[in-house]
């Protein structure tokens, strides 16, 4: 069964329009005092899909979501710069950004490029240590930035959102540090 | 070719814009700040008591939802606030008593300097008056001429002397150092004590208090009106989940976003951190002088209203011990019936008592208060504290007072993170 048939008969079987269901959500959600709208629903589905967040439940997103901003990039606009002390994570909601290092009077080394759910500037969630590489936004780029600053305050309020966060960080750290390992192994055979 | 033009017309109407949009905003935002000028305090005032209640609403480990925790403050604010307020009022001389005071520091604090002097009883003075004398008569006079009661006052005091306004006749004790003060001005008291002339001038003061009571009523809806403000604010900001940082975040340019953030988290750690530090150690003075006092025998309504002008006072270095000590010594030349816990203390001694729950509040509050509750948060030195209170006050008043030292510390962490961060993220 295709997903618009199964939408289809969904609203078959639900006697209220579309229009009135909607207004029925969002009345119920401002008498439920939680200021939430479809805008705040919208980033709340789009945190879910970030690993940092897959293994959040809603209102502990509904945590998360007011701490991040959103930012919008210029085309070859910087989000940020090598040695540039780092404060956030940037999680791309759309655009591409690339990620790389720049070099004296040459073009700078790519080292990656970051779509819609990847994130850059992870690091800075654990020091203030400076960025190891610069972040330009490739076209149009929409980010959500979180803070350190924020995290750190949330793990005093909310210690069991930001476990969750920081385990997902630590799995995402060390998949990188197994990656690099097998990519300096590969290298030291072909020199061998 | 084209499109480096295109791009540069953009540009230049983007700045022209940016300009033009800037300009009308602080236009409007000026003002808006000038018409609404009674309504700045309040609301500042309501944002700052929201600020300080933050840690409270936010605090980790309590089951009850963050809405009832803000209720609860709300409510313990307002019972301390009615209560306090009611406990000082109450404990503020009336007006029977203020003419009273009056009336015993002028005529005790003559009695003290001339036994001091040795001028007593027809005495030409002892040693200490004949080096000392010719400075100290003048100061002593002008203090004396200071505490005089004006013509009002002494009608005031004389309808008092009979029970006026319901109220207990004022002592026998107090009425004689009355007529001591007049006789030592050279008063005409039989004058003064003429009833026509008496009834004549209460008739006078009630009639003047009836015609102030309509303009009373709308001063206080007008108050009331402006100080609405106050609980809003409160209630908003304390309820804020950082929609207002984020609002105003949006405004700032990406190249600056990172650094205006640090800025910003900068400033709220230490003024937070400094502001309330203060204010602890502010209410552990006045608490540590009230019972210093009280116990030394003083009556607990002097003790309470000393503590609480030194506590108030603590935030500007030296000067809340320094308030202390000077109205606590007062209060000694004229204590009379002094009861104290300690039996070596009594009216003759009272004020070397209270020099020393000065000094031993003023050691606590360097070795405990200062290190356990203010920390390193901020290091202002004290000049400029003193320098930022008094300016403060001399150019905005009230205001000016109570944001002297938030504003101190605002300057110094912007300019410090502003500087470093500048600097660290490339901008110059």
């Amino acid at each position: 069964m295709s997903p618009g048939a199964t939408a289809k008969e969904s609203s078959n079987s639900n006697p209220l329009p579309q229009e009135k269901r909607t207004a029925l959500r969002i009345f119920w959600g401002q008498l439920r005092g939680n200021g939430r709208n479809n805008w705040d629903a919208d980033k709340i589905k789009f945190l879910k899909k970030i690993p940092f967040f897959e293994n959040l439940r809603r209102k502990q997103l509904e945590e998360v979501a007011t701490l991040v901003y959103e930012r919008d990039y210029e085309e070859n606009e910087y989000i940020f710069e090598v040695s540039q002390p780092g404060a956030a994570l940037f999680i791309v909601q759309y655009g591409e950004v690339s990620v790389e290092i720049p070099r004296d009077d040459e073009e700078p080394t790519q080292l990656a490029v970051v779509g819609k759910h990847q994130f850059v500037g992870e690091l800075a969630l654990l020091d203030e240590a400076p960025r190891s590489a610069s972040a330009r936004a490739l076209g149009k780029t929409k980010v959500f930035a979180l803070f350190r600053k924020d995290l750190d305050r949330l793990s005093e309020t909310h210690p069991d959102i930001t476990s969750h966060i920081y385990r997902a960080l630590a799995i995402i750290v060390g998949n990188r540090l197994k990656a690099t390992n097998e990519l300096i192994d590969k290298k030291l055979k072909l020199v061998g | 070719m084209l499109l480096a033009e295109q791009q540069k017309s953009r540009k230049l109407r983007r700045v022209l814009f940016y300009t033009g949009f800037s300009t009308v905003i602080f236009i409007t935002v000026l003002g808006l700040l000038y018409g609404l000028r009674p309504m700045l305090l309040p609301f500042v005032l309501g944002s700052f008591l929201a600020y300080l209640c933050k840690p409270l609403v936010t605090f980790r480990g309590s089951p009850v939802k963050k809405y009832m925790r803000a209720g609860g403050i709300i409510l313990i604010l307002v019972t301390t606030i009615y209560w306090g307020g009611k406990l000082v009022r109450d404990s503020l001389p009336s007006e029977k008593e203020k003419l009273v005071l009056k009336v015993r520091l002028q005529y005790r604090a003559s009695e003290r300097y001339a036994a001091l002097m040795g001028l007593t009883a027809g005495g030409k003075g002892n040693l200490a008056y004949k080096f000392l004398g010719q400075d100290l008569d003048p100061i002593v006079a002008k203090a004396v001429e200071s505490l005089k009661l004006s013509d009002d006052e002494k009608q005031l005091f004389l309808l008092y002397v009979g029970g006026y306004k319901n109220e207990e006749p004022i002592q026998e004790k107090y009425y004689d150092y009355y007529l001591s003060n007049i006789k030592a001005q050279k008063a005409d008291v039989e004058k003064m004590k003429q009833t026509n002339q008496a009834s004549i001038s209460a008739a006078g003061v009630a009639k003047s208090e009836g015609t102030a009571e309509g303009s009373n009523l709308a001063e206080k809806i007008h108050l009331f009106t402006t100080w609405l403000i106050f609980p809003l604010s409160f209630a908003f900001i304390l309820l804020d989940k950082g929609q207002i940082v984020h609002f105003f975040m949006r405004i700032v340019p990406n190249r600056y976003f990172e650094l205006v953030y640090s800025v910003v988290e900068n400033v709220d750690e230490a003024l937070g951190k400094y502001i309330r530090g203060t204010l602890i150690e502010c209410l552990l003075v006045g608490l540590s002088l009230m019972i210093g006092f009280y116990v030394s025998g003083m009556e607990f309504k002097v003790a309470l209203i000393i503590g609480l002008i030194g506590g108030l006072t603590n935030a500007i270095p030296f000067v809340g011990t320094f308030i202390a000590c000077i109205v606590g010594a007062a209060y000694s030349l004229i204590a009379e019936d002094v009861h104290s816990i300690l039996p070596f203390i009594d009216a003759n001694n009272l004020m070397i008592a209270v020099i020393v729950v000065v000094m031993i509040t003023h050691l606590l509050d360097n070795a405990v208060f200062q290190p356990l509750v203010v920390g390193s948060a901020v290091n202002i030195h004290p000049l400029v504290v003193i320098v930022g209170v008094f300016g403060g006050s001399m150019m905005f008043g009230f205001a000016g007072l109570i944001f002297a030292i938030p504003t101190i510390v605002v300057t110094k962490v912007v300019i410090e993170t502003f500087y470093t961060g500048i600097k660290e993220y490339r901008i110059i």
